[in-house]
């Protein structure tokens, strides 16, 4: 495997599971959002 | 072009994008439910998270300019397409994150030309609104959705645009900013997981880079390719343009905190990197494809990367990736219907005829304000052929508009004019204009990079003028003529910190 493919595969891992871990924690957060709980602002 | 009707789709493709589509209509009817004000509308009464906003800035970032623009200039260049192209704009995003979305939430703005409405008054605000709203409308996107629905339905790219397109306008029009953001998390599940699921495929079905070096010449391994240097520079300035981009100040005001969107941004880059890699492997591929006989040696450049997805995915998935794409399209076109349809009535009208207009009016003329915008989109989104050239475009046009007085406002400590904000946003956008007419008019069309190119014999030396140029001399007029109104205008203090635009 070349650092061209190895490259790939990275990105491969970071696009795959990186997006689905980003949306379980939307999900965990999104309940709250719809009820108009907006929290602390700065 | 010449797309044809993919044979390997089955039913169950359909009904996945079938399935799709209603469900981002469902989003958008469910979310109008609790959209009660122009804030809460237009901005999302500034409550999003760090998860929903990486959701949608990646997303709304990466529709068909990435997509398909990033895969054409691999296809045609190599690696610099991530090198030259795409890496410099993560520069710019790690500078937004640190340097400007801190100073941008000090104040209660809703839009980005209401940053200059703040400190140089109505003039700028509503020439950068109108900048604004020109590199807002959603051809690009609608553009692409065709070309998709060409490939999926085997119809007109025109009505298949409209069909598509349509569904977006829809849920954009009930449930404004939260129905844009909800739609594009889905999306961004969607168009990174197809990508992540689509590379292997290609890798084992064509090859790896072993095939791609074998097939292609060496230049395509060059971080800067055979790509003229100054060619390069341009592309890597398009990236200036994040730091006055229109959709991502939305966001910016959108959020919860600064925090909030300074992690998303950092976070936002990995996921960034990781989906322009994989676009650039992908072109790459698919002209390693083409060399090899493996694609029709006809194909074009921009539509390689969904041929060898096509070619490479099985019966199936190739429902789940079209909806990916459909994905990309959609929550580019979504986003920018909206800032469009809010530079139109909320940048524009408000300020020039209605400064008391009431919430209620706000919202219900932004709607027509977002369809006005769909609607021009929708006219220009079939007159262009290469897809990179009308972005680079588009960016000059908002960059060299906006970029020297939002700079000079946020970070310039001196004395500050009204004339000094409004002569740096017109002369900006006037010589871009001006530039590309020139060279469109005096110049020769050059068709290995689909552009315009104006030869000037100066002293026995001949100077390459492309269009793509434009921003070299936009940029220092509009910074020349920034200078000019400081020393002829009079000097203003914008209101003080906690406010939004100037009355």
């Amino acid at each position: 495997m070349n650092r061209w493919d190895l490259l790939t595969w990275i990105s491969i891992v970071v696009l795959g599971v990186g997006s689905v871990a980003i949306f379980a924690f939307f999900l965990r957060d999104v309940g709250g959002i719809l009820k108009g709980g907006g929290g602390k602002k700065d | 072009m010449d797309f044809v009707v993919n044979a390997h789709m089955s039913w169950i493709d359909f009904v996945v994008i079938v399935a799709y589509l209603l469900f981002m209509l469902f989003i958008g009817w469910y979310v109008s439910k609790r959209t009660t004000s122009f804030e809460e509308f237009f901005i999302a009464g500034r409550t999003m998270t760090t998860p929903v906003l990486i959701c949608t800035l990646v997303s709304t970032y990466y529709g068909i300019d990435v997509l398909f623009g990033t895969s054409e200039l691999a296809y045609n260049e190599g690696i610099v397409a991530w090198f030259g192209y795409s890496r410099p704009t993560y520069l710019f995003f790690i500078i937004a994150a640190f340097g400007l979305a801190g100073r941008l939430r000090k104040h209660n703005y809703r839009s980005m030309p209401d940053v200059l409405e703040h400190f140089y008054g109505k003039p700028a605000g509503v020439t950068a609104a109108l900048a604004s709203f020109v590199y807002s409308l959603p051809s690009l996107g609608l553009f692409g959705m065709g070309k998709v629905a060409q490939v999926i339905l085997g119809i007109d790219p025109w009505i298949g645009g409209a069909i598509f397109g349509g569904v977006v306008l829809v849920y954009t029009l009930w449930g404004g900013l939260w129905a844009v953001a909800l739609t594009d998390t889905v999306q961004f599940v969607l168009m990174c997981v197809t990508l992540a699921i689509a590379m292997p495929m290609i890798m084992s079905h064509v090859g790896g880079f072993d095939f791609v070096a074998e097939k292609l010449p060496a230049s395509y391994f060059q971080p800067m390719g055979g790509v003229p240097v100054w060619l390069v520079v341009v592309y890597a300035m398009t990236g200036l343009s994040i730091l006055v981009e229109p959709a991502f100040y939305q966001r910016i005001f959108a959020a919860r905190s600064f925090k909030e969107v300074r992690n998303a941004l950092l976070i936002g880059i990995l996921i960034w990197s990781a989906y322009d890699w994989c676009v650039t492997a992908g072109g790459m591929l698919a002209r390693a494809s083409v060399d090899a006989g493996i694609l029709a040696a006809g194909t074009h450049p921009n539509e390689a990367l969904l041929r060898i997805v096509i070619y490479a995915l099985p019966a199936g998935l190739t429902g789940i990736f079209l909806a990916g794409v459909l994905a990309a399209e959609m929550s580019t076109i979504d986003s920018y219907c909206l800032v469009a349809g809010g530079n139109i009535v909320y940048d524009i009208y408000r300020p020039v005829f209605k400064p008391d207009a009431s919430d209620a009016t706000l919202s219900r003329l932004t709607k027509w304000g977002i369809l006005l915008s769909w609607a021009l989109g929708f006219v220009l989104a079939f007159y262009f052929e290469r897809l990179l050239a009308l972005w680079v475009f588009m960016s000059t046009i908002l960059t060299s508009t906006v970029f020297v007085p939002i700079m000079a406002g946020l970070f310039w400590k001196g004395r500050k004019t009204k004339l000094a904000g409004f002569l740096s946003c017109a002369t900006g956008l006037a010589s871009a204009v001006a530039y590309y007419i020139l060279v469109h008019q005096l110049g020769i069309r050059n068709e290995e990079y689909a552009t315009f190119i104006l030869n000037l014999t100066l002293g026995g030396r001949t100077i390459e003028l492309w269009q793509e140029y434009a921003i070299f001399f936009s940029l220092p007029l509009s910074l020349a003529g920034f200078l000019a109104g400081n020393l002829l205008g009079r000097e203003v203090q914008p209101p003080p910190a906690g406010s939004g635009a100037a009355p």
